[in-house]
């Protein structure tokens, strides 16, 4: 039994490691080498994570890869709440649950969260896109502009965009 | 019994004849399914215009003027630059490098359309000037690409060792970093007045973060990709600096 749950374990740990989708705080992604990366990251306010409990504690299980006590949190914190979404939402994304991380993600409605929903929502269309086969780099990107256009002003969501464009073209 | 050292001598080099034929052969054939299976790969070359957007001062009109077309070369070239085999009967050892030249059929879109309405979507974004179609425009802008190459290197080896009946194969492919050239003159003119003229050349180096894959075809894709991408990025700093240029020039 020891031995099934050692495996458990590691095939969990092994998913979670391979996430191509990392939550970090924006004081965080003031330190990331954007030239370098091959990340794909998921913005958040450290003002955000500070005031909420589910997501203070879904940024601790992932800095800690713990998917399997994750899922037990969000299972026995379950509301319907925006934060309680948005944890959700990562959650799905670090399992490669696409299909249910989109569905979870329109629960979201809250103006604060807008950005980061939008930024979701375009990664979680290309991702299911990619895995029906019926992906179009061309659209991602107009997506990708379109999130641009509306925040020229934030360095770091450029960033984040430049990255997203160049896994989107690697991964046509 | 004087001649059996001959007769030895000579199966030997007939043996050896043979084999370095076959391995040329073998090396052949290899390097014509690389060119192949590059060609075949298909990369997107537009990319995110992350530019200020400039609304005012758009009062100059500027249309554009001839643009040449047939810029890169229709097809991916492969050529064998140094060709290394090591054949001793149990083991052999091949190692080629091949030059790589980026051609048209590796883009998902016409080269000179891409340049051309890249052009005009930044010229929107960031030029001091509104893009017109007439003929009566304070400006004709005339862009002459002279040159556009995208080279980069490609490593393959393998050794063969043969064991009575089994034969180990081992099968290694590198990618190196792309570089794209770019050059290119542009004029622009005002009543049939050159009022700015300059000549480009741009240079870029993509570096390639996943120059060995133990999948061939994933690093084969992953290789042009790379080569799509120094382009993409070299015509994206190329235009921005063009508009920057005129931008200065007309205000």
């Amino acid at each position: 039994m020891k031995l099934i749950q050692l495996i458990l374990c590691l095939v969990l740990l092994n998913s979670c490691s391979h996430s191509k989708y990392i939550l970090k705080t924006e004081q965080e992604l003031s330190r990331i080498n954007w030239e370098t990366t091959k990340f794909n990251y998921i913005p958040i306010l450290k003002s955000d994570i500070d005031k909420s409990i589910i997501l203070g504690m879904t940024n601790v299980y992932l800095e800690q890869r713990q998917l399997f006590k994750l899922k037990k949190y969000l299972k026995s914190n379950s509301s319907n709440s925006n934060d309680f979404f948005l944890a959700k939402t990562i959650y799905y994304m670090y399992k490669t649950d696409y299909t249910e991380a989109q569905k979870t993600l329109l629960h979201i409605n809250d103006e604060k969260y807008l950005q980061i929903k939008q930024l979701l929502s375009v990664d979680l269309n290309h991702e299911i896109s990619k895995e029906n086969d019926t992906h179009n780099y061309q659209q991602t990107l107009n997506e990708y502009q379109y999130l641009f256009d509306a925040n020229p002003s934030n360095t770091v969501l450029k960033n984040i965009l430049l990255t997203r464009v160049r896994y989107t073209r690697y991964n046509y | 019994m004087s001649d059996t050292p001959d007769i030895i001598t000579k199966m030997i080099k007939q043996i050896f004849i043979l084999l370095l034929s076959s391995l040329l052969f073998i090396s052949c054939s290899q390097s014509k399914m690389l060119t192949r299976s590059l060609q075949k790969s298909k990369a997107p070359i537009s990319y995110l215009h992350d530019s200020e957007i400039i609304e005012f001062d758009k009062t100059k009109t500027i249309a554009l003027g001839s643009f040449n077309n047939q810029i890169i070369d229709s097809i991916t070239n492969v050529t064998v630059t140094r060709r290394i085999i090591i054949p001793l009967l149990v083991f052999n050892y091949f190692d080629r490098k091949y030059d790589i030249s980026l051609g048209q059929s590796n883009l998902d879109q016409n080269y000179t359309d891409f340049f051309k309405n890249s052009f005009i979507t930044e010229s929107h974004r960031s030029g001091k000037y509104s893009l017109v179609d007439s003929n009566t425009s304070d400006y004709i802008l005339d862009i002459k690409i002279d040159s556009c190459y995208t080279t980069s290197k490609y490593q393959m080896t393998s050794s063969s060792l043969y064991l009575v009946s089994h034969v180990i194969t081992t099968i290694k492919e590198k990618g190196f970093p792309s570089e794209s050239k770019l050059v290119l003159s542009v004029s622009l003119k005002s009543n049939n007045k050159i009022v700015f003229e300059k000549d480009y050349i741009f240079d870029k180096i993509q570096a390639l973060s996943n120059s060995r894959s133990k999948q061939t075809n994933a690093l084969r894709a992953f290789f042009i990709t790379n080569m799509v991408e120094s382009l993409s990025l070299n015509t994206k700093e190329c235009i921005e600096l063009i508009i920057d240029d005129i931008n200065k020039e007309i205000n």
